[in-house]
């Protein structure tokens, strides 16, 4: 049977293909699947370099942007609208400012998970002085989104195997969490420190140069920070922790900024660099009008002087010298009122803003100021005023400015009243610094306070100095078009779409809670 | 004209000759309608299995043998006849018009008869293919086929969407190509911001003999993973077993206009809440045709600007001029029993419509086809290759769409005027567009080769053993150049942006190659028992895919006109990618057929496939089909001489896809392109951990299909309908999840969920008058798609699609929800009042500002993209050698989300911005809040603040609902009037054929009143399911065109 012969032979030859094939299966003709454009691990010292950098893109970008705001250091200008939402409290669940969707999804998915992948790297490799770094940025950025956002994923959080992780209270999980890694941290201060000796961090940390004597002070200070949001409940974790000492005093921040596309201070990236225009963000009268009150020189290396004024003042002794004429501000809000053919821009001051602008996790005056709020609270006021006025001095020289005059004039230390001195102080030195911790702080103290139905000054269409009857300079005022009603705050951001949508614990946890910018966190005034 | 159908399979498997008897007959085949000889019809003399084909004049010469009269002539595509045999005869054979009995290539490369099949395919030859000389297939393919659903952005060289079937795939709708037998490379090359067009578009239309479209699983289960999404089967022109040397020139020229641009208000003028000369929205005062300055405020007192403060007509339709587009080929055929080689060229030369030549696409093709029959070996090759080269604006529909309602785009065309040059363009918020032309494009260059190489073996007469390998090699480079814009000191400009920092400019290039290599072996046999006639085939498959990429771009130029990555202050980022995959398959298929009118395929296929995960990377599917004529099957209807054809056909079949490259393992990346930190900064660079989780157990994507068909065709074939329902099931959809964040990772490659389309696709043909002179023939499609998502993943109700990136744009997001059809737009909801016991149940809440606040829990669900049904219209009108032909369709429902829309809202260009005439109004029907209280609403939206409140959503959340549009529309896609010159006058010109035609394309588009912003079919999101969400208004407007081709053939 010749057809029988001939499919024979064409079977043989297909069978003959088919081992082909399995022997190149055997071969890993199929096994190309490993990608190979990046490498399948990193060490400790690239995650924690992630970590540090995922942390201060947020804090330096859409948080400085919020905090610049909603602090009304600054104000959207009335050219343009690339701010108007943040300024105007239009926030919806996927808004980047504030950063409600980047600060949720930085923090968690890239900033704490690299900490979590170099805290197992550096533990099984007996590297301290990188494991203490990652522990300590893991109780930061905690404590950053459970102040930002209240009740949050901690428990259960960063294991893909928990699909939805569950929420957990603010005060009495997330809370005591945080005290427990700063406690880890501190713990093992010592075995940082000779790990450091062999095998030195060095530069690549960017934020406190690797030192680790630092890092744990930074730790107690951040211990601090939290003791705070409850002092009574707290009283005596807080007198031992002053007791002991060693707590930062100094800025934790990051400085390293080069004059290059995307390797400069991430606000001055995006909103000088590279926006199409550098008109958004100008001097809010909230703050300028209050710092001109205070003739205080710091307003130099937070706005620039007008336009105008630049042509016939040329250098900082000139502005400081006449701080009445070189600055000029708009009303808080995003209106364009006053218009620019009444208020053209260049009567109106930009925000200073530096390439190499430092973006901070914590200042020198806030540690201070910390230190000085807890002397305070405890009655301790001649500790309390010795740092209160450590802070101004430390707030000045962070330009190289002289406070001592300040210290015993238009701030001086009301001993009757401290925290209003401290609330006061800690608005103004977060100004050109942390500014998102100032807007949390002032949630945290309710200083400045919030004045409703009133501008800052009399006259608001057009650029008049002189206060508006009845209000008291340094309060903040209702934005010209908010879509909050009179004498509303944002008091926290929104839980996001990203997690509201793919959490069901956090869908039932809006279902039960609301998803109210207004609402108070629990340690809110 | 000559039939030069290609029947080289036919004559191979008849008897030719056999000469033992007496009468010698001899005589010509003609066609009925158009009088001319057939060349290769078969003429057999009836009841022997005796015969020849006819030759190129279409005459045969047969010997009689005693006792036998007969002849039968039969001729694909047309109807058979049988006739007594008489010495000098003539036989005018009738066309089928349905062409039931067409011959259709089926998977990997088979040909079938068409009425032998059991699923739906849609076939279509080439003088339909090319009515309107559009330059891309698949342009022409629009409004003809039902189910197949293609978006085309309208410029030529840019990319067409085409889904077959609806939506079934999260990850990939794209269809498969195949060209002759082998797939090419579809990917598009392109962003939001630019287009060059996709792997298909390079194919030239003139090259094509048919194409026909396989829907359904069953169809193209043969095909494997790729095929999920349907077949796009290309046949080129070849040379015909008897082809005398044939040369033939087509070319045409036509004309480009834009096709739709947004409707403009003409009430109010330049400002933003009042007069502002430097504003780009038109939120200024009503106006009036006073004489007013406008412009610069830094000019020279004798060149000040004045105008009437007036509405401008046809503004940005005015800065668009008329492109051209020349088209040229040139084809030369040969071919005899042994060997046959065509050979072609074709060239597309378009200018599209911007002005300085701003927008251009060439392309030219080579293409070399041949066949050689030596013995029992059969080689067939083609080769292709193709060089393109365009040039694209960045941006600049954008930028037109930033003018004023009173300011004349088209007197600034001189940008060095010290008028409207950079440093004094009116507005500080835009570029003058005749700039921006000029000075920031993008530009592609590429070459590619492909093409395949098939030699087969006659084991036995019905058995035999084909090897084909393929190849699809691509080289191409496209990179943006932006200049560097330096401000002059104290300029109007320098001015208004706050500084003389310049505009830094912006250079990339990047080098890509991307291959594939397909190569098959396949074993076909058949054998007849009694009135069962089986085919067998087995066959072997592998498939490698590869890409690499690497170029670089720097983002500030240091000086300016030079576009080099070493021109920076500072540095420039080099990126390297690269990816490699490979597929082996196994298929068999197994095909009956009882006494011509009954038939059963069965096929099957095992894919191994390098994405899955390594040892669980195999997977099997296949597919059942049957049809039956009911017109041969049943004795009673076998009688009624109307009936030509009635089929029904069922088919069941099952695809598997498998995953894109590198889901199964875990990697680390730098930290760059993350906000606006990229490390290395001082030294220190940093890893991520990529986000998305790896899936070790991956399995692979399947879909499922069963259809259901029934095909007539009546009275001569002059009516004739196609009936098609079909559902389509796919689960196990490889998809990225989204993970919510505090997992630690954003997504996840996983397995989900279970999507549905079900739907009926109909085509009905008649043609009403059919007489010697005169012939009028109407057909229509009709589409209807439900879809469905039937489940998404652990209990989850929602999915946000990303687009382009993003998870929602300006709000508006695109998302799958259980129970609800696929893909649909979401956005946040109004607060309202949600308290039964309150008398204000159900009232809007309002800001402190009077407009609507949004909700932050709720959302609205607006409805899907996906049309209610699909129309498609085609007409075709002959009068003796003149020809009118007509293609239009209507797409009836969907939505879309419009940038477009936004931008104008935001402007104040917008017709619904001008809603109450701006004039202030309270929201009707609201409440605010007054200590914790509602009250009814009494806050004035002053008439001041419309700009806000009519236009920018951040104060008026509502206004989003305005950039979600219907995607209804009517377009009449092809025109052509074509005169065929007569034979006398041909042959006196030593051609033999000659014909010009007038056509036109797209040449006008109806949509719903509401939606005068864009082409429902522009998006430049891409072809895939991100373009269904809508566009982005960075893209090129769509087109009409409209012109003259000449067809010689010598």
């Amino acid at each position: 049977m010749k057809i029988v012969k001939n499919i024979g032979t064409a079977m043989l030859c297909m069978a003959l293909a088919m081992t082909t094939l399995t022997s190149c299966k055997d071969s890993g003709f199929l096994d190309i699947n490993d990608n190979p454009n990046y490498p399948a691990s990193a060490s400790a010292k690239y995650l924690v370099a992630a970590a540090e950098a995922s942390t201060v893109s947020i804090l330096g970008y859409q948080a400085a942007i919020t905090g610049n705001m909603w602090c009304q250091y600054t104000t959207q200008g009335n050219s343009t609208n690339q701010y108007n939402s943040v300024c105007s409290y239009s926030i919806t669940t996927a808004d980047n400012y504030p950063p409600v969707r980047m600060m949720w999804e930085y923090y968690y998915s890239h900033s704490l998970e690299d900490l979590k992948l170099a805290l197992a790297d550096a533990e099984a490799n007996n590297q301290w002085n990188w494991w203490l770094m990652a522990k300590v940025l893991t109780a930061y950025d905690y404590m950053m989104l459970t102040d930002s956002y209240g009740d949050i994923p901690f428990t259960e959080a960063l294991n893909a195997t928990i699909a939805n992780p569950k929420f957990d209270d603010s005060k009495t999980v997330v809370y005591p969490g945080i005290i427990a890694l700063l406690d880890e941290a501190i713990a093992k201060g010592d075995d940082a420190i000779a790990a450091n000796a062999t095998s030195p961090v060095s530069n690549y940390d960017c934020y406190l140069g690797g030192d680790m004597k630092k890092w744990v002070a930074f730790a107690k200070s951040l211990k601090l920070k939290a003791y705070l949001k409850d002092y009574s409940a707290n009283a005596s974790q807080i007198a031992s922790l002053l007791a002991e000492g060693g707590l930062l005093e100094e800025d934790c921040a990051w400085t390293v900024w080069e004059d290059a596309t995307n390797k400069s201070n991430p606000l001055y990236e995006m909103n000088i660099r590279q926006l199409n225009t550098t008109e958004n963000m100008r001097a809010c009268q909230t703050f300028l009008d209050y710092m001109l009150m205070n003739n205080d020189p710091r307003i130099v290396y937070i706005y620039e002087p007008t336009a105008q004024a630049k042509a016939k003042f040329t250098t900082e002794e000139d502005w400081i010298a006449n701080l009445n004429e070189c600055y000029e501000g708009l009303p808080y809000g995003a209106e364009k009122t006053p218009d620019t053919k009444v208020a053209p821009l260049t009567t109106t001051s930009r925000f200073r803003q530096r390439y190499n602008d430092p973006v901070y996790l914590m200042n020198e005056a806030e540690c201070e100021l910390m230190i000085a709020e807890a002397y305070a609270r405890a009655g301790n006021v001649s500790k309390a005023k010795e740092y209160y006025d450590k802070a101004i001095i430390a707030g000045f020289n962070r330009w190289k400015l002289d406070g001592t005059a300040f210290v015993d004039g238009v701030y001086k230390f009301d001993e009757a009243n401290m925290l209003k001195s401290i609330g006061m102080q800690y608005w103004i030195t977060y100004a050109g610094a942390n500014v998102y911790d100032g807007w949390l702080t002032r949630n945290r103290l309710g200083i400045p306070e919030i004045q409703p139905d009133i501008m800052v000054r009399e006259v608001n269409d057009k650029l008049e100095r002189g206060f508006a009857e009845g209000y008291v300079p340094g309060s903040l005022v209702d934005a010209t078009a908010s879509s909050l009603n009179a004498g509303q705050y944002p008091m926290r951001l929104l839980y996001p779409q990203g997690s509201t949508l793919y959490n069901q614990k956090a869908e039932e946890y809006i279902m039960t809670n609301g998803n109210d910018m207004l609402k108070k966190l629990w340690w809110q005034k | 004209m000559k039939k030069r159908l290609t029947l080289f399979m036919a004559s191979i498997l008849l008897f030719v000759g056999g000469a033992f008897a007496q009468t010698q007959v001899s005589g010509t085949v003609f066609s009925e309608e158009d009088q001319q000889p057939i060349i290769g019809a078969t003429v057999r003399i009836d009841g022997i299995k005796v015969g020849m084909l006819t030759d190129a004049n279409g005459r045969f010469s047969l010997t009689m043998p005693q006792g036998r009269t007969k002849l039968k002539i039969s001729y694909v595509g047309y109807e058979s006849v049988t006739v007594t045999a008489k010495d000098g005869m003539k036989v005018y054979l009738r066309q089928d018009a349905a062409l039931l009995d067409e011959v259709v290539v089926t998977a990997m490369g088979m040909n079938r008869q068409q009425k032998t099949l059991g699923y739906a395919n849609s076939t279509l030859k080439s003088d339909e293919l090319t009515v309107s000389k559009s330059g891309n297939l698949m342009d022409a393919l629009q409004g003809k086929v039902a189910g197949v659903n293609i978006a085309s952005s309208g410029s030529a060289g840019m990319s067409q969407k085409v889904l077959i079937r609806g939506i079934s795939s999260v990850s990939s709708n794209n269809p498969l190509y195949i060209v002759d037998g082998s797939p090419i490379t579809n990917e598009r090359v392109g962003t939001i911001h630019f287009d060059f067009g996709n792997g298909a578009g390079d194919i030239n239309p003139e090259d094509i003999e048919s194409v026909t479209v396989l829907k359904g699983a069953s169809a193209t289960a043969l095909y494997g993973s790729r095929a999920a999404n349907g077949v796009v089967m290309i046949t080129t022109k070849k040379a015909a077993a008897n082809n005398k040397a044939e040369l033939t020139y087509d070319g045409s020229l036509t004309l480009t206009q834009n096709l739709r641009v947004p409707m403009s208000q003409n009430i109010f003028g330049q400002g933003w809440g009042s007069w502002d000369n430097a504003e780009n929205g038109s939120w200024g005062p009503r106006l009036d045709g006073r004489m007013h300055w406008w412009g610069s405020t830094e000019l020279p007192d004798d060149v000040k600007l004045e105008k009437p403060y007036s509405f401008v007509e046809n503004n940005i339709r005015n800065f668009y001029k008329t492109g051209t587009e020349w088209n040229h080929n040139v084809a030369l055929r040969y071919g005899n029993e042994k060997v046959g080689i065509s050979a072609s060229y074709g060239n597309v030369s378009s200018n599209g419509i911007l002005p300085n030549d701003g927008d251009t696409y060439y392309r030219n093709t080579f293409a070399l086809r041949g066949y050689a029959n030596i013995d029992k070996f059969h080689l067939d090759m083609s080769i292709n290759y193709v060089h393109k080269d365009e040039h694209r604006p960045v941006d600049i529909y954008s930028e037109l769409l930033q003018g004023v309602t009173d300011v004349d785009f088209s007197q600034m065309e001189d940008y060095n005027d010290i008028r409207y040059n950079p440093d004094n363009y009116f507005t500080w918020y835009a570029y003058n567009p005749y700039w921006m032309v000029d000075n920031n494009f993008s530009e592609y260059s590429g070459d590619r080769v492909y093409g395949r190489i098939e030699l087969s073996y006659d084991i036995l007469k019905n058995l035999k053993v084909l090897g084909r390998i393929g190849g699809d090699f691509d080289n191409y480079k496209y990179g943006t150049k932006q200049a560097r814009l330096d401000w002059s000191e104290g300029s109007y400009q320098a001015e208004g942006n706050g500084t003389t920092n310049p505009e830094p400019g912006y250079y990339s290039n990047y080098g890509n190659n991307r291959s594939q290599i397909d190569a098959s072996i396949l074993l076909m046999g058949s054998q007849s028992f009694g009135k069962l006639k089986a085919d067998l085939t087995l066959g072997w498959n592998m498939n490698q895919r590869s890409y690499w990429q690497t170029g670089a771009y720097n983002e500030a130029l240091d000086i300016s006109g030079w576009y080099a990555f070493k021109n920076t202050a500072s540095y420039s980022v080099a990126q390297e990618t690269q990816n490699k995959r490979r597929l082996i398959g196994l298929l068999g298929q197994l095909e009956l057929n009882w006494d011509d009118w009954a038939f059963l395929n069965l096929s099957a296929r095992n894919d191994f496939s390098s994405t899955l995960p390594a040892g669980n990377n195999s997977y099997f599917y296949g597919g059942v089909n049957a049809s039956v004529l009911l017109n041969q099957a049943i004795p009673a209807l076998k009688e009624i001489k109307d009936i030509n054809l009635l089929k029904v056909r069922a088919a069941i079949g099952q695809t598997g896809n498998d995953a894109n490259v590198y889901m199964t393992s875990s990697y680390y990346v730098p930290w760059t392109d993350y906000g606006y930190t990229y490390l290395p900064i001082g030294g220190v660079s940093a890893l991520t951990e990529y986000n998305r989780l790896p899936n070790t157990d991956l399995k692979p994507e399947i879909t499922t299909e069963y259809e259901l068909g029934l095909s007539g065709a009546f009275f001569g074939n002059r009516l004739s309908f196609d009936f098609g329902y079909y559902n389509r099931q796919t689960k196990n959809q490889i998809i990225s999840a989204t993970l919510a964040p505090e997992l630690g990772y954003t997504s996840n490659t996983r397995n989900v969920g279970k999507l549905e389309n079900k739907g009926i696709e109909a085509a009905v043909n008649f043609t009403p008058i059919r007489t010697k002179d005169w012939d009028w023939s109407v057909g229509a499609t009709f589409t209807k798609n439900w879809s469905k998502v039937k489940e998404l993943w652990d209990g989850l109700t929602e999915y946000t699609i990303g687009v382009g990136g993003y998870a929602s744009i300006r709000g508006v997001s695109y998302v799958l929800k259980v129970d609800e059809p696929i893909g649909i737009f979401k956005l946040p909801a109004r607060a309202t009042v949600n308290d039964e016991n309150s008398p204000y149940n159900g009232y809007t809440i309002v800001s402190n500002n009077g407009w609507p606040n949004t909700d932050n829990v709720k959302y609205d669900y607006l409805g899907t993209s996906q049309p209610d049904f699909v129309m498609g219209f085609n007409t075709n009108l002959k009068y003796k050698n003149l020809s009118l032909s007509a293609t239009g369709d209507w797409h009836k429902g969907g939505l879309m989300y419009t940038e477009t829309s936004y931008i104008t809202h935001f402007n104040g260009n917008s017709t619904e911005t001008v809603t109450n005439e701006r004039d202030a109004y309270v929201y009707p029907h609201s409440v605010k809040i007054v200590g914790g209280e509602y009250v009814e609403n009494n806050i004035p939206i002053n008439a001041y603040y419309m700009c806000y409140g009519q236009g920018n959503y951040s104060y008026n959340p509502d206004v989003r609902r305005e950039f979600v549009v219907s995607r209804s529309y009517f377009k009449l896609r092809e025109l052509a009037l074509t005169y065929d010159f007569p034979k006398s006058i041909c042959t006196k010109l030593y051609m033999q054929k000659l014909s010009l035609s007038l056509i036109g394309h797209n040449l006008f588009l109806i949509t719903p009143k509401s939606q005068n912003y864009v082409d429902p079919e522009t998006s430049n999101l891409g072809n895939d399911i991100d373009s269904e969400f809508g566009e982005m208004n960075y893209g090129t407007i769509s087109t009409r065109s409209y012109g003259v081709n000449l067809k010689v053939v010598f």
